[in-house]
């Protein structure tokens, strides 16, 4: 049983999963490095499901993280500055040092849609069709990034609200929509909301118990497209709890939505 | 805010983010900066042989014996529990830390038992001792020294899957575990945790995880 590497001592037992996943959302920084510039980005073109964005739904929290800054080497281009602001939905950015104009309006009407599909409950064994839709949040303004030349991305408020027909989901989460340059997803689309377990309880196995004080949550877990591209093609449905002390993290798989189409 | 102050910006709040501190730092370039290399290759001790001038069987044999307690399942329902460890026949090892002995260890004979039938299993666990006589245990706020191996499902007893949350035959490879918890500086539990995990049929690379029970010792 001896064993070499940097643990000094094997253990026969088999890792317990679970422990210690950390299910955070990390927003990831935009590419907004040189590499990243597409001059003549035209807002038209950024309309579609397909081409447009990414759905980032974080918690405001993680918006203040500052995981938004993120080192550029800008030396040859010191001048250039720092173009990054808000603005209304239907607002325009303008790049001073190239006069082109982006138009918010169609990128951030791009982000809405619904899309339907079949949620399979995976501990029970039964189905139920699923809509979900993205709206932006028309009461908050979206953050543009960008410089005197470069427009590097969007952060749009948003909900998301996915509703089932059998009637166990019916959550509504407020997010973010996050978009690159180009239109991609940025960061990990991961929705959470604190949840009643009495409310799933047709969709739980007879024989799981909880504890009183326990906190659980509902964590869905969307799939872009193969381009990361919207429309959503799926979504996981965990039951998790979060830190409480020196608890584990509990989590229970509790079904899987596989999405067919927008309507 | 010019793109040279916006980075500036960004590494004063570096500190102060969480998960943006690696895009942040430089690499480590290990032509200029090597890391030490430490041999933490564990040490098979032959049958008395002593680690820093101490005698192994005697650091195992504090973490040793049996408990009984209550084990109280999360779907509903009490029952005893038994748990035993003894030293068994299995090799000690000295565990390394750049080449230094800081540990010893071995895998004791450890039993199961529930007056409900659920457990009933004999199997090996893992007993780990810091050279101090303290737990070495896996992690820092681990304090427990002794761990009961993982229960696969073909070794469960026919009356374990009634007692548990989820349906065990939708999961791949399910496992059951019993950690024990040890206060601080003592040799013998206070409780126990009881875990279920698996990967559910319908999810790839899932990792469910659920507390089972809970155990009470006396």
């Amino acid at each position: 049983m001896p064993d070499s590497g940097a643990l000094s001592e094997p253990r026969c037992c088999p890792v317990t999963l679970g422990h210690g996943d950390c299910f955070e959302v990390y927003l990831v920084a935009p590419q907004i490095g040189p590499e990243a510039r597409r001059p003549g980005v035209d807002q038209g073109t950024q309309a579609s499901w397909a081409r447009l964005f990414a759905l980032a739904l974080v918690p405001g929290s993680i918006l203040a993280t500052g995981c938004l800054f993120s080192p550029d080497d800008s030396s040859e281009e010191a001048e250039c500055l720092d173009a990054t602001t808000e603005l209304p939905h239907d607002g325009t950015f303008e790049l001073e040092g190239t006069g082109q104009r982006i138009e918010l309006g169609p990128i951030v009407a791009g982000v809405e849609g619904r899309t339907s599909g079949v949620l399979e409950w995976s501990q029970v064994g039964r189905s139920t069709d699923v809509t979900l839709t993205i709206e932006a949040d028309a009461g908050e303004r979206v953050t543009v990034f960008g410089d005197c030349d470069t427009y590097r991305g969007i952060d749009i408020p948003a909900h998301l609200e996915l509703t089932s027909a059998d009637g166990v989901l019916a959550d509504r989460f407020g997010g973010h929509v996050s978009l690159d340059e180009a239109g991609r997803v940025i960061g990990s689309p991961v929705l959470d909301v604190p949840i009643v377990v009495s409310q799933l309880q047709s969709v739980l196995p007879a024989g799981f118990g909880t504890t009183p004080d326990t906190d659980w949550h509902l964590r869905i877990t969307p799939e872009l497209g193969p381009e990361e591209e919207l429309p959503f093609v799926a979504a996981t449905i965990v039951l998790t709890t979060g830190w409480t002390g020196s608890d584990p993290v509990q989590s229970v798989t509790l079904g899987v939505a596989t999405f067919g189409g927008t309507r | 805010m010019s793109r040279r102050s916006g980075w500036l910006l960004g590494l004063t709040l570096a500190p102060l983010t969480q998960g943006c501190l690696t895009m942040l730092l430089p690499e480590n370039d290990p032509a200029t900066d090597p890391l030490p290399t430490c041999d933490n290759t564990p040490l098979m001790l032959a049958p008395g042989q002593a680690v820093e001038g101490q005698d192994p069987e005697a650091l195992f044999a504090r973490y040793l014996g049996s408990w009984s307690g209550t084990l109280t399942w999360m779907a509903g329902g009490e029952t005893t529990f038994e748990l035993g460890a003894s030293r068994g026949a299995q090799p000690a090892y000295a565990g390394l830390s750049c080449n230094v002995p800081t540990s010893v260890y071995t895998s004791p004979e450890m039993t199961v038992v529930t007056g409900d039938g659920a457990f009933d299993q004999t199997g090996l666990g893992h007993l780990s001792v810091g050279l101090d006589g303290g737990p070495r245990a896996g992690g820092e706020d681990d304090q427990s020294p002794l761990t009961p191996c993982g229960l696969p499902q073909r070794d469960w007893t026919s009356a374990l899957p009634a007692r548990l949350p989820v349906d065990s035959a939708r999961y791949t490879a399910p496992l059951l575990s019993i950690e024990l918890e040890y206060p601080p500086h003592a040799v013998a539990p206070v409780s126990a945790m009881v875990t279920f995990s698996g990967e559910h049929e319908a999810v790839p690379d899932s990792h469910d995880f659920l507390v089972v029970a809970t155990v009470a010792f006396e």
